[in-house]
């Protein structure tokens, strides 16, 4: 077998698997999104995914939770997610989180903080407007329940705004996407203000997204693919430097 | 007081008998509903199902923990839409301890369904119940307009437990819901509101946001509870293939669905409520699917019964 031969072999099997529902990202905590930074993309109503992500230590706020002996962690998340109607995604994620060792425990990752996130898009993209997504991470914690006047153990919380316009040219999709993003706690404030990416999306593989994005202090990089109709994987450079990646299992309810 | 209990069980046989004949002579028996489909006298469902629990404590070393069940049961149809049914726990993992980790009885009751001008439908059930109780229930639903209908449940109850030896309790609690269920057709979604006291003796409300997919609920509730706790989560309800089933005699199937409920606050004892049914899910509700068709049970149905191969051999 030539080696032209079994370029075309490879091809072919993958734009066979690849099926007209198109990726719109995975980010760590199951959403849509870029890598790091939201996008007013939304998913198709009634679908929804579980996913499992490996994040590096850049992604994880600067808090004492996210410090072992002294130095930030990797660590994974497990997140479900639904968009019940085509203007509303709903997410709840769990992130391990290690831990120093007591009489009860060996340490390691052995604890969890866990939070929901929701996004409603109350513009959709047109032929000249850009869609509109207002979305709130982690916004609904133990304190709030409590009636706590602290944030709890709210360590993603943020509220932002996104709007995402794309842009076609002989089938290849380019996505512009700006946000303005909130983080309250001070552990969080680099990634606060102004946050934006590009996305492109080839011609002949719709199912594949390469993204660039300024999360508010660094320039990450990723790529994410959907294969079998089903599966979504996803793999980035935080600033350059630290890999994360993660796949999901995407269905569609209807 | 044993005097009462047992003035209020003879009530409660009572009022179904009252009840039935009530049915009669209304003649709602008499229509299409009568004979769900699923549920043709005579029949026996045998069914597996899995039973997943999960709590939030990190205080075992580990995340949280899991409890995994198997749930063998048994349905029994009779006439009359009376119903046997039953099942039993078998825990596959147990990280909850010692008074989750015996093979033993969940639930055995028997109950009889029963609809009044295809507006009301109630059920009346006896027999040991989830969550540990026994004792006599009965729940209703009263469709007001395609839109909204009033629900509600009563019920009398004691402890029964035989995860760690037998226990018992006298019958004693009274337990008690009520409220509007609202269903919105173009968007196949149902907004539940129901308050009154919950199982563990819990005075509360419980909001619900449903929607309903092809086989599969999706629900975000949020509860209030008198003992001043505030909860949010989400539950899903997945439908569980085949959905065509055999019309044999006796057939053996998985359980009708496989459900998950997660709390932000894991406490356990709080907005609960049990059920009577072994195969009882947010989208199937209380009764047959043609008992009272209103709000999901106007979708198309999860399960249908394969052609009975031996009839329609013997037409001509």
């Amino acid at each position: 077998m030539t080696l032209t031969t079994l370029r075309a072999l490879i091809i072919t099997l993958l734009t066979a698997t690849l099926l007209p529902l198109a990726a719109r990202a995975q980010q760590y905590s199951g959403m849509n999104g870029l890598i790091q930074t939201p996008s007013a993309e939304m998913d198709p109503a009634g679908q929804a995914r579980i996913s499992l992500h490996f994040i590096n230590h850049d992604i994880t706020p600067n808090q004492d939770l996210w410090y072992y002996e002294g130095e930030k962690y990797p660590t994974g998340t497990l997140s479900l997610s639904l968009t019940p109607f085509s203007w509303i995604q709903a997410g709840y994620t769990v992130t391990l989180m290690k831990h120093a060792a007591t009489a009860d425990s060996h340490g390691g990752y052995d604890r969890k903080d866990r939070y929901f996130s929701l996004r409603l898009r109350p513009l959709r993209e047109g032929r000249y407007n850009p869609a509109i997504v207002i979305g709130a991470v982690d916004f609904l914690s133990s304190a709030t329940l409590h009636h706590e006047h602290t944030d709890g153990n709210a360590l993603w919380r943020n509220f932002y705004i996104a709007a995402t316009k794309h842009i076609s040219i002989h089938r290849h999709t380019l996505g512009l996407t700006a946000a303005y993003r909130y983080y309250p706690a001070d552990y969080n404030h680099r990634w606060r203000g102004i946050t934006g990416g590009i996305t492109y999306r080839p011609a002949p593989l719709p199912n594949l997204r390469a993204i660039a994005e300024w999360n508010g202090s660094a320039l990450n990089l990723g790529i994410d693919i959907l294969l079998f109709r089903h599966l979504l994987i996803q793999a980035s450079l935080g600033d350059f430097r630290y890999p994360s990646a993660g796949l999901a299992y995407t269905v569609n309810l209807f | 007081m044993p005097r009462c209990r047992a003035i209020l069980a003879i009530i409660f046989a009572l009022l179904a008998v009252a009840l039935a004949r009530a049915e009669e002579a209304d003649g709602t028996a008499a229509t299409a509903a009568a004979v769900d489909p699923m549920a043709r006298p005579g029949t026996v469902d045998i069914f597996l199902g899995l039973d997943f629990n999960y709590r939030d404590i990190y205080l075992h070393g580990r995340p949280g923990d899991i409890l995994l069940n198997l749930t063998p049961g048994v349905r029994w149809y009779l006439p009359h839409r009376w119903e046997i049914a039953g099942r039993a726990l078998v825990p596959i993992v147990n990280q909850f301890g010692k008074g989750y980790g015996r093979v033993r009885l969940d639930m055995a009751s028997i109950s009889r369904q029963m609809a009044f001008r295809n507006r009301l439908a109630l059920k009346l059930s006896a027999g040991l119940f989830s969550l540990n109780r026994y004792g006599f229930d009965a729940r209703a639903r009263y469709a007001l307009s395609p839109v909204v209908a009033l629900d509600g449940q009563i019920g009398f109850t004691g402890f029964c437990s035989m995860a760690d030896g037998w226990s018992a309790s006298k019958l004693g609690r009274l337990t008690f819901l009520a409220g509007p269920d609202f269903w919105i057709a173009p968007w196949a979604s149902e907004i539940r509101l129901r308050g009154g006291r919950f199982v563990y003796g819990d005075y509360g409300a419980l909001l619900e946001a449903m929607r309903h997919f092809r086989h599969v609920t999706v629900a975000a509730f949020g509860s209030w509870s008198s003992a001043d706790e505030w909860n949010a989560g989400f539950k899903i309800t997945i439908m569980l293939p085949p959905y065509r089933r055999s019309a044999r005699r006796v057939n053996f199937r998985p359980a009708s669905a496989f459900k998950f409920t997660y709390r932000n606050d894991a406490n356990p004892y709080l907005n609960r409520q049990y059920n009577t049914d072994p195969e009882e899910n947010d989208r199937s509700g209380w009764f047959y699917p043609s008992l009272l068709p209103w709000g999901p049970q106007t979708m198309p149905p999860d399960f249908t019964r394969k052609p009975d191969a031996r009839k329609e051999g013997a037409q001509p």
